[in-house]
């Protein structure tokens, strides 16, 4: 970073020398000043920005200059410099963001001329979220997309999508990262703070200028330049406090007892210790006090960035060092990034973004801590008399250890290359070529020491897996505007790419090390045979694009992509994506006039396109033989138990979109709607091979998936005085996926498609994705003789008289004399205590055949409402997020309350309320018959209502005055305080009920997870 | 125009670096090898027959107490095992309902049978004939074995002799009746497999001559055909090869098979490379509870019968819940004298499919019904005699039911969790008989209505749900 600074120094040196420095300021129609406006020389690079009092300083080469003013939302400026030294601007509001260019995919475009639906993320509203990755910057930012925030683990990843799935992989319906012309990045590798914009393109006819990776959106990052001028200097730190949103109840020693009674109602010491002197089964603890604590994040951001007339620079660093909720986890991230663009003359450029992250982190296991404070028993010892922590006792961990004794080291290494030249043959005639390299290395480290073991005698346990990934691209694109005179427009966009990249891995695990103070696997006794896995894959593209205006009132957009794909079969590995848009501006038209006053802009858009998904295995085309079928010291070669199919092709997506753009009340208001609806077809389906084949399954392209949608987006500058102005975001989304056609038209359940407890999905024709498939609860029988039906299975009621003898049954109050059928389950008859599931299909057993849909994981709709108020030089945001009508399958409660294993204990309210003896009326089955009737099958004891409201994001920033900041020579500097999941309305009674379940034939299903923080933080930021 | 022409270059050099993208896109597998260039060597062949063992592997890992014993008098289900098995409340979700396992097995013996001659007639003219033939014997007696499990679990099954190797191919095939299949393919595979294996090639973890044999009486037996079962029989012993291995050394034949002369083939494990064997943990692992537990009957006369050295081989007197079975490991004990056990991932199970003993009892078995009591007597003698327990007199066993039902309480004590059991009890045709009255017991004690057996088409398994799906011509075996 020193480099580039001393590499500009000279540049502005020399410029200084013959210069005149101009100052002004710059304020908008009611007297605000106007921070962040450009001033450009023109037609030059050379130019500086204002502070936030408006004010700019800007040293120009003479006195013939023009200086460009402009801002987000106003009409640009220009000013001739004449013999004043010091000029002061007042910006016109512009009639419209319109006239905003949005990046739209190997180009710009004005966005008046935009016919898909695309959503615009400035840096501003990036900035007032403190975001660590990118998904805090996009949570709830725009209509359609949807953000769940994985967890509160450090360094934890989040899930993004973009109007819903669209095939049956989690992989397959993720939206596609474009960084900086970069298709594919990583989104989790950006510092978010380095971003400028971002463009969510939800539609297809936006996204298929990226054809086959397109199906899910398409979110295109730019990050920042610098501005030519004197070098810019930020630095910002945040320390953040998270502390246990949400805490549960867990049952104490006593109920642990009475558990145990309830468990064994014939033994009369159950519940008892049989040595009450004993200190291992004798504590009570509070493990969520004792696992977790404060956590503790600090964020420290600095960067330079600025520029002269041929060479502009910025760079940032970042550091994160993160202390988790959970004892001993943490997390520590380093990101840089170097931007240079290098301009010698008007008709070349030269462009390079580095881009280098490095991050560490102690990934805790979930299963063996959080969950395990729930499933041990309460009255079970943490810690020997000695003070030293006990280790695995009778069968379940102590959690204590297992969080400071593992340990699951992940490191990853990342770097991203990139130069681009462009070379203008004529003004409207630009020729751009690039490369990227992409580099990514991680080494996970795990053991488990002996204290944590269950073997007998206690053995330790460990492993090493490293993962490298390379991937390089090319990119060479013409952007053509002819020139048609002053009604016509047409720009034409035309080119190639080309992309190969490898993923090499190995993972070894080893018994018995022989000494826990150092980690080094070769001193294990027993060291597993290594694994290996190695692939890669090649794509090839020609892309092109035309769009056509006139009088920017009618539009036509069109774009067609022609992809190959190594993934697919030689007669199929070229896909075509073409799309067409059209937009309308209705408000330009003659008998809009009348409206003017209300409506500034207003632009109806419909668009259809076509685009594709090849994310499926490298080589899934293919028939092949693969390693590790051991016998006898051969290393034996089989078929896998995927079948390669030669006639794979592409999956295809296609979908129309109609929306409605409008600018209300001389901009203070923008409105956009959008409805969708996209169809897969030729899925990248998994279809099960008739397993006497010795297959499992066969990828094919089979059945379809449709997902209809509707969005509103309105974006109001509710008020925008001298010293006060108050700005709100909402958007509101809904869909619906439905499946069309499955292989054969056959129905399958995904998931749990036994009798067990864990969630199971129905997926069939015509029905939603994530309908979770299971058995009804109606209630526990009172009594043995409540299992009794008439002929119509409708239940009778047994009657008993004052010395409890069963009397005869009653049929809605009437005495009952015929036929009395009862049920069975797994072989037994239900009894007084046992479940009464819902008999569907009417016979005297309770089966699959009496399985039924419970509910539907997805939301009904999602929402979001992010306000910024400014008072002087105060400005609050907050931003409020919903999702509203899913259903969670409780699967870390249900996990309890099935006790699978003998010190599983159940939650409190399980205990009390199961039933115990006869004409005990409740809805949980007798604890001592948890297996003999299959009471523990997937059924909707466990299924909630996933709504919540959240106060998700809050900042209160104080302003310094830049007269005050002037002392410290500083341009600007402010203070924060800064919150995050403040406040959460819910009755989902797990910790969260936002988790990602990014597996579309199996959402919602809630396994317990990290807990999520409630985060506060303070912050300051100053800049020279 | 110079910048017009510029632009057609760069276009053409565009659409020209696309024509070489056939190659560009052509990926070949990195940790894979392509179907094509397989099936080339003798190596190839090893390789190809391990795989096929391998098969086997997968198919006993877990599911070998589950077929063999789960639904017998020799053991009940634990507080954490699933209590379908004990009730005869088996449904097609269940674990071991999935067939897929033999099948796959199937297909890798299937593609020895095809690929193994041609390794030789196409590319190593070199290999002898001989071990041709003997890696034939080896796909041949594998693929019986396979359709011979299948057809006693599931009754009629789908038949593939050759591997399925072309998508355009219909893999759905409908079920062939069991006994087309015990007499065109089962018996046939091993009549060629006793003609193509060479006797002095002796593996125990292999399928050997002695292994063919010793499954075609089984097969013959299955069909009470005790004429041929006494055939099959006489070429065992004419190999010369078997013998009851001594009283002191039985315990070897679960944990060293190879160092004995009764081991006839076992299944070879190994943890580390294949991964613990799960049926540990339903019947003996150090880590988690059985699923299964020894039953009364069999508890009962072993800890009250100190004569008979097989008991305290077999299980574990020291366990109070009786859950579990140290038949398979090795003594291994702790400074009380107690038994450990390995976890579950770390389980050797060396699971004997045949052994000189069954052999023996087969054979008396068949002489019993041949009307030879006299032999049935002597044989049933001899494995009580090396057990340590007292002999049985001629006029104590002086009917053939009697005599019947004699050996098949040694059976069950000989190979208890040998997966014999239910098998035994389905040849001779005594599952509801022997079963009847224990599942009575057990529904008493659940409390439900003292049905017993119930249905008798329920000795057949049902079929997964997911096999189902997954085959358009199959159906269930009803009444599941």
């Amino acid at each position: 970073m020193f480099l580039f600074l001393c590499a500009s120094s000279p540049g502005s040196v020399s410029a200084q020398g013959k210069t005149i420095e101009i100052t002004g300021t710059v304020k908008n129609t009611e007297g605000a000043p106007v921070a962040l406006a450009t001033v450009l020389i023109k037609n030059s690079k050379f130019g500086t920005t204002t502070d936030s009092s408006g004010h700019y300083v800007i040293r120009v080469p003479d006195r013939n200059a023009v200086l460009v003013f402009s801002a987000v939302g106003t009409i640009s400026q220009e000013q001739t410099l004449g013999d004043k030294n010091v000029i002061d601007i007042i910006l016109q509001p512009s009639a419209s963001d319109m006239d905003d260019v949005i990046v739209i995919g190997y180009g710009t475009q004005k966005k008046r001329d935009v016919t898909g639906a695309i959503t615009s993320i400035s840096a501003k509203q990036i900035e007032e979220r403190q975001a660590v990755n990118i998904a805090d910057a996009l949570q709830g930012q725009a209509a359609g997309l949807l953000v769940i925030n994985n967890s509160g683990e450090p360094g934890a990843e989040s899930s993004v999508t973009i109007r819903g799935g669209s095939t049956f992989s989690s992989a397959g319906n993720e939206p596609l990262y474009v960084i900086d012309g970069v298709v594919g990045a990583n989104g989790n590798d950006i510092n978010p703070n380095d971003i400028q914009s971002i463009e969510v393109l939800k539609d297809a006819a936006s996204s298929a200028i990226y054809g086959s990776r397109a199906a899910n959106g398409v979110i295109i990052i730019t990050t920042k330049q610098g501005v030519a001028g004197v070098p810019r200097i930020d630095a910002r730190y945040l320390r953040n406090y998270g502390f246990l949103a949400h805490k549960l109840r867990q049952a104490n020693a006593n109920e642990v007892r009475l558990f145990r009674q309830k468990q064994s109602p014939t033994n009369a010491g159950a519940g008892t210790s049989a040595d009450s002197l004993n200190p291992g089964f004798n504590a009570d603890n509070d493990y969520q006090d004792a696992l977790t604590r404060m956590a503790v994040r600090d964020q420290a951001d600095f960067g330079v960035s600025g520029g002269s007339k041929t060479l502009n620079y910025y760079t940032s660093l970042r550091y994160v060092n993160d202390r988790g909720l959970i004892l001993n986890s943490w997390g520590k991230q380093i990101q840089a990034r170097t931007n240079l663009d290098f301009k010698p003359s008007s008709k070349f450029r030269f462009s390079t973004r580095y881009q280098f992250g490095y991050r560490k982190r102690n990934n805790i296991n979930e299963g063996n801590t959080i969950n395990q404070t729930f499933q041990r028993p309460t009255n079970f010892t943490l810690y020997y008399p000695d003070g030293s922590l006990t280790g695995y006792v009778s069968g379940r961990r102590n959690p204590l250890s297992v969080a400071l004794y593992e340990v699951a080291l992940e490191d990853q290494y990342d770097a991203q290359l990139f130069n681009e030249m462009q070379y203008s043959f004529l003004k409207n005639l630009k020729f751009t070529t690039n490369f990227t390299f992409l580099y990514r290395q991680g080494r996970d480290v795990d053991f488990s020491p002996k204290i944590l073991s269950s073997n007998n005698p206690l053995a330790n346990s460990g492993g090493e897996a490293s993962d490298r990934s390379t991937e390089w691209q090319y990119q060479a694109y013409l952007n053509y505007d002819p020139i048609l005179g002053k009604d016509h427009s047409l720009n034409l966009t035309a080119g190639f790419s080309a992309e190969k990249s490898q993923r090499n891995s190995s993972s070894t695990t080893a018994r018995n090390y022989a000494n826990e103070s150092i980690i080094a696997i070769n001193s294990a006794e027993t060291i597993l045979p290594a694994q290996f896995d190695a692939s890669g894959n090649s794509l090839a593209s020609l892309f092109g694009r035309i769009g056509y205006s006139y009088k920017g009132r009618y539009t036509i957009n069109s774009s067609v992509r022609y992809d190959g794909s190594s993934r697919f079969g030689k007669d199929n590995s070229w896909g075509l994506f073409p799309t067409v848009g059209a937009g309308w501006r209705f408000s330009e038209e003659n008998f809009m006039q009348w409206a003017k006053p209300l409506l500034s802009d207003g632009r109806f858009r419909a668009s259809y396109g076509k685009v594709g998904n090849e994310r499926i295995g490298d080589y899934d085309a293919l028939q092949r033989y693969g390693f590790g079928y051991y016998y006898n010291g051969v290393a034996g070669v089989a078929f896998g138990s995927s079948f390669g199919n030669p006639k794979l092709a592409w999956e295809s997506l296609v979908q129309t979109n109609v929306g409605m753009d409008l600018s209300l009340l001389n901009n203070r208001i923008s409105v956009a709607v959008d409805y969708y609806d996209k169809t897969t077809k030729d899925l990248l389906y998994n279809r099960p091979l008739a397993k006497e084949t010795g297959f499992n399954s066969v990828r094919v392209n089979l059945g379809s998936i449709q997902t209809k949608g509707f969005e509103f987006q309105i974006n109001a500058t509710a008020i925008s005085k001298k010293d006060f102005s108050w700005n709100v975001i909402a958007n509101y989304s809904t869909y619906n996926s439905v499946v069309k056609s499955l292989y054969n038209h056959e129905s399958f359940v995904s998931g749990n498609s036994g009798d067990g407890g864990n969630a199971g999905w129905l997926i069939r024709e015509n029905g939603k994705l994530g309908d979770f498939y299971g058995w009804k609860a109606l209630g526990v029988y009172a009594y043995d003789e409540s299992n009794a039906y008439n002929d119509d299975w409708e239940q009778l009621t047994p009657n008993f008289d004052a010395a409890g003898q069963f009397t005869g049954y009653t049929y809605n109050g009437q005495p009952y004399s015929g036929n009395v059928h009862s049920l069975y389950g797994r072989g037994s008859k239900l009894r007084g205590g046992d479940v009464i599931f819902d008999n569907i299909n009417k016979d005297s057993v309770i089966d699959d055949h009496d399985r039924q849909v419970l509910g539907n994981a997805q939301p009904k709709f999602f929402a979001a409402l992010i306000n910024t108020i400014t008072y002087k030089q105060f400005s609050l945001s907050f931003t409020f997020n919903t999702t509203w009508g899913n259903k969670i399958y409780n699967n870390a409660a249900q996990t309890l309350d099935n006790y699978g294993t003998t010190h599983i204990i159940p939650r409190p309210a399980t205990i009390y309320a199961a039933w115990f003896k006869p004409g005990d009326i409740t809805d949980v089955p007798e604890i001592s018959r948890r297996q003999t009737t299959g009471n523990m099958r997937m059924s909707d004891r466990f299924l909630e209502d996933g709504s919540f409201i959240r106060l998700s994001y809050a900042r209160l920033t104080y302003n310094l005055k830049s007269q005050w900041v002037k002392h410290i020579f500083a341009k600007g500097a402010g203070v924060y305080v800064y919150g995050s999941n403040l406040l959460t309305w819910t009755n989902y009674s797990w910790f969260d009920p936002e988790f990602p379940s990014n597996d579309p034939l199996q959402m919602g299903q809630d396994n317990g997870r990290y807990p999520r923080r409630r985060e506060v933080g303070i912050g300051a930021s100053i800049n020279f | 125009m110079k910048k017009i022409f510029k632009t057609v270059v760069i276009l053409t050099a565009s659409i020209s670096l696309l024509g070489g993208c056939t190659k560009f896109l052509d990926e070949k597998p990195q940790t894979e090898i392509g179907s094509t260039v397989f099936w080339k060597s003798e190596d190839d062949i090893k390789a190809g027959i391990a795989a096929m063992y391998d098969g086997i592997q997968s198919i006993f890992d877990n599911n070998y107490t589950l077929y063999g014993d789960a639904r017998t008098d020799e053991v009940r289900v634990g507080q954490y095992g699933n209590i379908s098995y004990g009730m005869n409340g088996l449904t097609a979700g269940i674990t071991g309902s999935d067939w897929t396992n033999f099948y796959v097995t199937i297909q890798r013996a299937n593609l020895g049978i095809k690929y193994i001659p041609l390794v030789k007639e196409m590319y190593q003219p070199g290999i002898d004939q001989k071990a041709i033939n003997h890696y034939l014997a080896q796909c041949y007696t594998t693929r019986a074995l396979c359709y011979f499990w299948l057809i006693r679990l599931w009754g009629d099954v789908p038949v593939w002799t050759e591997p399925y190797e072309d998508i355009n191919m219909s893999p759905d095939k409908a079920r062939t009746p069991r006994d087309i299949i015990v007499d065109t393919l089962i018996q046939k595979d091993l009549e060629r497999a006793a003609s193509l294996s060479n006797p002095s090639l002796n593996n125990v973890f292999e399928a050997n001559i002695g292994a063919t044999c010793a499954l075609a009486m089984d097969v013959a037996m299955w069909k009470k055909d005790y004429k041929a079962a006494v055939d099959w029989y006489n070429k065992l012993v004419a190999l010369g090869k078997y013998s009851l291995e001594p009283t002191a050394t039985w315990k070897n034949l679960f944990i060293a098979p190879a160092s004995t002369k009764g081991a006839i083939w076992s299944v070879f494990w190994d943890w580390t490379v294949d991964g613990g064997a799960d049926a540990s943990t339903l019947i003996g692992a150090g880590n988690t509870n059985s699923d299964f537990e020894v039953e009364d009957s069999v508890w009962d006369y072993w800890t009250t019968t100190p004569a008979d050295i097989r008991g305290p081989q077999t299980i574990d007197f020291n366990n109070t819940s009786h859950d579990k079975i140290l038949k398979f490991y090795a003594p291994n004990l702790d400074a009380k004298g107690k038994q450990l056990y390995p976890n579950g991932a770390e389980a050797n199970i060396l699971f004997p499919i045949y052994r000189w003993a069954d052999v023996v009892l087969l054979r008396a078995e068949a002489a019993n019904k041949l009307n030879d009591p006299v032999t049935a007597l002597d044989l049933l003698n001899q494995i009580r005699a090396r057990a340590g327990v007292g002999i049985y007199r001629a006029d104590s066993l002086d009917n053939q039911v009697i005599m019947e039902d004699a050996i098949l309480s040694e059976r069950k004590l000989e190979f208890f969790m040998e997966a014999k059991r239910w098998f035994d009890l389905l040849r001779t045709d005594k599952v509801i008989e022997v079963m009847d009255p224990i599942l009575k017991q057990r529904q008493a004690e659940t409390g439900s209505p003292e049905v017993g057996w119930g249905d008798p088409r329920t000795i057949l398994w049902p079929i997964h749900g997911n096999v189902l799906n997954a085959n358009t011509k199959l159906e269930q075996n009803p009444p599941y």
